[in-house]
């Protein structure tokens, strides 16, 4: 039997013990490693805490239903059902993109649910899910960047659990990344070089994480060097292949 | 603790398998069938019993569903769908022989879907010892009584925390592709898309 078995512990817990045979006489593509170096000074960062997609972060992690206004008018252009999941739009989707691409700094105001009858609500643009709304303002607001409060090398990132990614806008790499995260707590830089995945790819994929509440960050004094668990260096194929297939 | 098993020889054991499996009416024959290469293999009945209740077109599973996936490389990726009535639980274990990982399909439209969370993690726990499960949650939109937050939760305080877990919609390929790529990718985050 041709059978790869591999010693290493930790390799045996994050391949849940599989060994994995040779099954194609093809060789299993090198992975292209990227170096990465990030500064301090260039445009790679944002603060999340901050304009539409800050105060949504904070309403969703408080589970606290609101209405947002964008000035003193208190026209209302979202009602929140946090409990529910819920999110009445009021506004056109264009008017979104500008308030996310432009920082335009909004309030909110209590929503009192059991007085609230979404009925009685008109110029509703749409109804939706709340926690999608939040990963794609996201990723309208992030444009690649990272969250300033994440240091790409000195940050130790974890998903706390699996992103429901079925039904969030698609983020190039995001099953890689979340199988990767939830398995292996570690930094971005170190995700870049061990995955290959483009950065700009990663720093969207962790603001959306941050964004609903789903990721876990550790700051490290010095920069993360190492995984705690190995990647599977086993011979490929039969995954691979697979995986080729269901990208047709 | 490796399970050669599993993945052993080509000359041994030439195709590899991937099980569905979740209660009555979750969707296991329908997500295989949404992404097979051929016509489902099923061993299906008019349903008699408390499986008419779930089943809106009065079949249910009762040996086995069996679909397939070619690779370009000639190889092939078998799909073994389960019985979800308990009282063929016996098919249970030797359909799981020889997988690689398994999709657990649970009908949020039932009343203790928790329960059934439960229940079928832990009739596949020796299996899961070695390989991984994704868990879909489907008709959520029936009821709408509980969230995708609600299962997470759940899982936060099992061993399963970290384990995938989505909405689908058991008829929509692109649903079960997703399902497939996250266990791919669980058993090896660095496979190259």
């Amino acid at each position: 039997m041709n059978t790869q078995t591999i010693s290493n512990p930790s390799f045996v817990n994050m391949s849940h013990g599989i060994s994995f045979p040779t099954i194609t006489t093809k060789q299993p593509i090198p992975k292209k490693v990227k170096q990465v170096s990030y500064n301090n000074t260039d445009n790679t960062s944002f603060d999340i805490n901050q304009g539409l997609l800050g105060l949504f972060k904070k309403l969703y992690l408080q589970q606290q239903s609101a209405i947002i206004d964008l000035d003193e008018k208190h026209r209302g252009l979202f009602y929140l059902k946090t409990k529910d999941n819920i999110l009445y739009i009021r506004t056109h989707k264009n008017n979104i993109k500008i308030i996310c691409k432009q920082s335009i700094s909004v309030s909110s105001r209590e929503l009192e649910e059991y007085s609230f009858d979404a009925k009685q609500l008109t110029n509703i643009r749409a109804k939706v899910h709340l926690d999608r709304f939040i990963w794609i303002i996201s990723l309208l607001t992030a444009k690649g960047r990272l969250p300033k409060h994440i240091d790409p090398n000195k940050t130790q990132l974890r998903l706390k659990h699996w992103p429901n990614l079925s039904r969030y806008k698609i983020i190039p790499s995001a099953i890689q990344l979340a199988a990767f995260f939830s398995q292996t707590p570690t930094s971005v830089a170190m995700a870049i070089k061990m995955l290959g995945c483009k950065a700009e790819d990663i720093h969207n994929f962790i603001s959306a994480c941050d964004a609903i509440n789903i990721l876990e960050t550790t700051h490290k004094d010095k920069t993360i060097t190492s995984l705690n668990k190995e990647l599977p260096s086993k011979n490929r194929g039969l995954l691979t292949g697979l995986l080729h297939r269901l990208f047709k | 603790m490796l399970n050669t098993e599993n993945l052993g020889s080509t000359k041994k054991n030439p195709h590899q398998k991937i099980i569905f499996t979740g209660p009555v009416g979750s969707g296991k024959t329908t997500a295989i069938a949404s992404i097979s290469d051929i016509e489902m293999v099923k061993t299906d009945v008019k349903a008699s019993d408390i499986a008419i209740k779930t089943k809106s077109h009065g079949h249910t599973t009762i040996a086995m569903d069996y679909g397939l996936m070619h690779l370009d490389d000639g190889n092939r990726i078998d799909l073994y769908g389960t019985p979800g009535q308990e009282r063929f639980s016996f098919m249970w274990d030797i359909l799981t022989h020889g997988g690689i990982g398994l999709i657990l399909l649970i009908d949020d439209s039932r009343k203790n879907a928790l329960n059934d969370l439960d229940f079928f993690l832990n009739s596949f726990q020796i299996f899961l010892e070695k390989c991984p499960v994704v868990i879909a949650i489907t008709k959520v939109d029936v009821n709408n009584t509980r969230t995708l937050k609600n299962y997470t939760e759940h899982l936060q305080e099992t061993k399963y925390a970290n384990t995938p877990i989505m909405e689908i919609d058991a008829r929509k390929a692109d649903d079960i592709k997703i399902l497939l790529k996250s266990l791919l990718f669980y058993i090896d985050p660095g496979l190259e898309e």
